[in-house]
């Protein structure tokens, strides 16, 4: 594990400042779509935010550390979701949770009874898994990482998170 | 309104919906804390459909959004919604600051805008406000892999947030705590190469996926593709804005940061 809380000060720090800079660049910026004023010195970005920036000078300082790799589904356990009721009908998932939590599989094992929608449901469900999944060590609150699909969304620890309680 | 610490472990509402060609999730945690019944839930149904909304008015893949109008000379960028002047507006910046790495318009058509590296993270971080807008002080919102929570998940004092494995999307690789602030991962794993050094055009392949740690989502998530297109000298790069922090997974597997 790597921890790096010495990090910690300075970007609390920092964050106490850059409420600041983010607002003031938006008048620094060349207005929209003029000769394009170059600046010679980096500026701060603009502020695009919709005053989101208030709320930056209380953010503790964040943490990192580097979790174990996974080894695999050899033990994984088959977990089934509760009936929920989605915007397509009820569904219910069962999905399959290895070490690592690694989700190995994640199939719906209840779909609408309409038609068109169960295809639907069967292309992107939302699996809904109870709070036993937490035991079995899916210790996030969410799951960051390059954009993925609607597809791939449905395998994901993500999915599981999403739908661990209700 | 009621902000901070939570005493007691509240049932979150989870909500996920299909958007932007991905995932979007909202978990909020003070579900009691809002008097009027259905608060919650209607706030989040708005999130979903601001989203659906921005995603019209951007999306490469629709001939009646606004880019696509601008592409094929339909519509004039003055002419275009204060969304897109400023969206524009940012990644001209943002194009300035990275000596072109970063840019919105496509390599093999240079006339053509392409904005989406800077889209997504700044419409999540735009409808967040209506959480906040609601009195909500305890949610995390995940749009396709970046995120931006407030408060705490009720047991822990900050979020968790597991980096997906760029070499398995079923498994995590890093860990990152946060309270109040966005975390945004650029990469090429999960959609194949649909980044590109625009100082050159090529495909970035430097890193195996590079993330940022900071205040705000959109320029959180903007830092994140701009640094992973600048290659070697992203995690550098990131480090000249204060409050931004970057972490890399290589493509040996190992995590670098700043």
């Amino acid at each position: 594990m790597v921890a790096l809380a010495a990090l910690g000060g300075a970007f609390l720090r920092s964050l106490d400042q850059s409420a600041n800079t983010v607002r003031l660049s938006a008048r620094a910026l060349p207005s929209h779509f003029g000769n394009g004023a170059t600046a010679t010195t980096l500026a701060p970005p603009p502020d695009t935010s919709n005053g989101t920036g208030g709320d930056t000078a209380t953010v503790p300082a964040p943490t990192t550390t580097v979790a174990a790799p996974p080894t695999g589904c050899g033990n994984a356990n088959s977990v089934d979701g509760p009936v929920i009721d989605t915007r397509w009908g009820p569904v219910q998932v069962r999905a399959k949770i290895g070490d690592g939590n690694r989700v190995c599989s994640a199939d719906a094992i209840q779909t609408p009874n309409d038609h068109d929608r169960s295809v639907f449901i069967n292309q992107q469900a939302v699996p809904w898994i109870d709070d036993e999944v937490k035991t079995q060590g899916v210790n996030f609150d969410s799951i960051g990482g390059d954009t993925i699909t609607s597809d791939a969304y449905r395998e994901s620890v993500q999915a599981i998170l999403d739908g661990r309680a209700k | 309104m009621t902000v901070g610490t939570v005493n007691t472990v509240v049932a979150p509402y989870r909500s996920a919906r299909p958007v932007m060609g991905t995932i979007a999730s909202v978990h909020v945690y003070d579900r009691d804390r809002v008097g009027e019944p259905g608060v919650v839930e209607r706030t989040v149904d708005r999130v979903f459909a601001e989203l659906e909304r921005l995603e019209a008015m951007f999306s490469t893949f629709r001939a009646d959004s606004e880019i696509s109008r601008i592409n094929r000379g339909e519509l004039q960028i003055p002419a275009s919604s204060t969304e897109v002047c400023d969206v524009l507006d940012a990644c001209r910046w943002l194009d300035q600051a990275s000596d072109g790495a970063f840019s919105a318009y496509r390599p093999d058509a240079p006339d053509q805008l392409d904005p989406s590296g800077f889209v997504k993270g700044w419409a999540a971080d735009r409808v967040s406000q209506a959480l906040r807008d609601a009195g909500l002080a305890n949610w995390c919102l995940n749009v396709g892999g970046d995120i931006i929570v407030s408060g705490a998940p009720g047991r822990d004092q900050r979020w968790k947030i597991g980096i997906v494995d760029p070499r398995d999307a079923h498994a995590v690789r890093a860990t990152i705590e946060v309270s109040h602030g966005a975390v945004a991962t650029s990469g090429t794993a999960a959609r194949g190469m649909h980044l590109w050094d625009g100082r050159t055009g090529a495909n970035a392949t430097a890193f195996a996926s590079l993330t940022v740690i900071g205040p705000n989502l959109t320029w959180t998530d903007a830092f994140a593709t701009t640094a992973f297109a600048l290659g070697e000298g992203g995690l550098e790069w990131v480090k000249q804005f204060d409050g931004y922090q970057a972490m890399a997974i290589t493509h040996e597997n190992e995590v670098v940061t700043t």
